[in-house]
């Protein structure tokens, strides 16, 4: 099981941080398919095509790819990582390519790291040398909320290809 | 001299492979792609071992799931027995990959 020093060595950001280990670890999905809500599959543009990938979005580790993984499910970009009332956001980190994901969820951010654990923490504590920096924000209306009406028919345009990807 | 084929042989292939598996995991714990993951150097040389990996790699995959895939398909020259809407789920293409090997009649 991972631990909180193995953590802070590999993000020194998370020092002195308030952020906690919520599961143990798992290799069965990854920090893109747990940002989708996801957590049956692996989520990767990866070139052998054994990994789930939405057939919509491009096979590359690009921004551009990423946001269009997200946008089958529902998101749209959007200015920044602040909390708003009856939406959740994700934010794509990125360092030269796309390298990891994390969601909002009440107030906080939870990611899947690498193999490993799912840890709630501050949004910014992830950022540097392993994952780059948090570089595009994107929203989609929480289930069941006032918003969430548009967002499904959003959903519905652009091809929700996963059912699981919004059971949280 | 060990002669190829023969029960020493595969020990020794056995060890080599547990000590790759275990540098393996130890290098890509933090890993967050497939690629990075698929691309350490002590899967590569497991990817070396060419066919005779392939019923260890099972062996493996059959005590729990993990990332054997890409090496599964590499060595078999490009076999994938997973359909395409099981793809990213472990348990699943695991499970598939378990039965090709037995539909072969891999020991595993």
């Amino acid at each position: 099981m991972t631990s909180e020093a193995d953590l802070e060595s590999r993000f020194p950001g998370l020092k002195g941080t308030e952020y906690r280990i919520t599961s143990k670890d798992d290799k069965k999905y990854n920090c893109i398919a747990w940002a989708a809500g996801d957590n049956k599959r692996w989520w990767e543009p990866e070139p052998m095509r054994q990994y789930y990938w939405p057939r919509l979005a491009p096979l590359c580790r690009s921004l551009e790819a990423h946001m269009k993984a997200f946008e089958t499910i529902g998101y749209a970009q959007c200015e920044d990582g602040k909390p708003e009332e009856s939406f959740e956001k994700i934010a794509i980190f990125f360092q030269g390519k796309a390298i990891h994901a994390a969601r909002e969820h009440d107030g906080a951010w939870t990611s899947k790291i690498g193999e490993l654990v799912d840890i709630r923490h501050e949004l910014h504590a992830l950022a540097g040398a392993e994952y780059g920096l948090p570089t595009i924000f994107m929203k989609r209306p929480i289930r069941g909320s006032r918003a969430s009406a548009s967002g499904a028919s959003r959903a519905s345009e652009t091809g929700n290809e996963t059912a699981s990807a919004s059971k949280r | 001299m060990v002669k190829a084929g023969s029960a020493e042989a595969e020990v020794q292939l056995a060890k080599r492979f547990k000590k790759l598996v275990r540098e393996w995991h130890s290098k890509t714990a933090f890993a967050a792609t497939i690629v990075d993951i698929a691309t350490a150097p002590p899967y590569q040389m497991i990817i070396g071992m060419g066919p005779d990996a392939i019923p260890l790699i099972l062996k493996e995959l059959k005590k729990e799931p993990d990332h054997w895939f890409w090496a599964l398909k590499a060595i078999t020259g490009g076999e994938d027995p997973v359909p395409e809407s099981d793809r990213g789920n472990m348990v699943k293409m695991r499970r598939a990959w378990i039965n090709w090997g037995k539909k072969r009649r891999y020991d595993i």
